[in-house]
């Protein structure tokens, strides 16, 4: 049975429009779910393996396993997406629905999407269950994780702390 | 004669928990100094795998911040970092700011790659006190001073 991982992230804005909707069509997915619901308002009824918080090692057990991410657009659960070769379905919170603080998750997802195969993006949770059903059966290619430490960020800082160093 | 290296200054990382530390994982490992710095986050989800860390209440709640002040201090002053990094939000202004005027600390701030059109709060407050500041998509250079540099992004790599 394939594995479908939901996480919400870290930040105290609830996104329980996501978390009641896919505890709502979970059943009729064939799929085994986890989800960490974080602080979400709606706590789910019908996932069985829905816990606030997974600890790190867990969590990083579960994303591992999972055949799909489904995931509010955040930098960490993008981070580990690329870096793992997942396939990702992105809900962005937005501000209209008081998801967070401003609608910097709809920007940074309108950049990511187009970019990489493996991670598709939708606004509103209606047609959800279609959504992951095609994206669960879909091929796609996982591009190669950017090489990091290539970056000029990364070496520029490096050559400022070893000078630092000398000093 | 073999030229001796010197030991390694003592650098501390600050930023809220979440997406920011992440970015300032994937920093450290890729600049290799991982297990060498001392780390303040948030108290959560990091405090069991996080070896070398102070934890504070944050995760973005500005009335922790009263509580949260004071312990970063006591961090920053109890570890006397040369160098502090920060990849954001609340907890990183503090201790770049006061790192900065108490310690005279080198101060590296990386705009957080969520940021793509507007500048943070974060990242507006921090500028004036960071020797180096990154933004990680090239359109927010016009949106800070001369400082702000572009070299790349944590998530995509060179976009």
């Amino acid at each position: 049975m394939k594995k479908i991982f939901v996480t919400v992230g870290n930040d105290y804005h609830s996104f329980h429009r996501l978390i009641e909707k896919i505890d709502n069509i979970a059943s009729k997915i064939d799929a085994e779910f986890v989800i960490q619901y974080g602080y979400s308002d709606y706590i789910p009824k019908n996932i069985k393996q829905s816990h606030k918080f997974l600890d790190r090692e867990e969590y990083n057990k579960k994303f591992g396993e999972a055949d799909l991410i489904i995931s509010h657009s955040g930098i960490g659960t993008m981070i580990d997406t690329i870096q793992k070769k997942k396939k990702m379905l992105l809900v962005p919170k937005q501000y209209k629905y008081g998801e967070h603080f401003n609608d910097h998750q709809s920007e940074i997802a309108e950049e990511v999407k187009g970019k990489y195969e493996n991670i598709k993006v939708i606004y509103e949770v209606d047609g959800l269950e279609n959504e992951i059903n095609r994206f669960l059966s879909e091929k796609v290619d996982y591009p190669e994780p950017p090489d990091i430490k290539s970056l000029k960020l990364v070496k520029d800082i490096k050559s400022f702390i070893d000078n630092e160093n000398q000093k | 004669m073999e030229k001796k290296k010197k030991a390694q200054k003592k650098i501390m990382c600050a930023c809220q928990a979440g997406g920011h530390l992440t970015e300032m994982l994937i920093l450290t490992k890729s600049l290799g100094i991982e297990d060498k710095v001392v780390y303040i986050t948030d108290k959560g989800t990091a405090d069991n795998f996080l070896k070398n860390a102070y934890f504070v209440k944050g995760t973005g709640k500005l009335r922790n911040l009263p509580f949260d002040i004071p312990k970063i201090l006591y961090s920053i002053i109890k570890e006397r970092p040369k160098i502090i990094i920060s990849t954001g939000a609340e907890l990183g202004i503090v201790a770049i700011v006061f790192g900065k005027i108490f310690l005279r600390a080198k101060t590296i701030y990386i705009e957080c790659s969520a940021q793509v059109k507007k500048p943070s709060y974060s990242g507006r407050i921090v500028y004036p006190f960071a020797d180096i500041f990154f933004v990680q998509w090239e359109p927010l250079l016009k949106k800070y001073g001369k400082k702000a540099k572009y070299g790349g992004n944590l998530i995509l790599g060179d976009v």
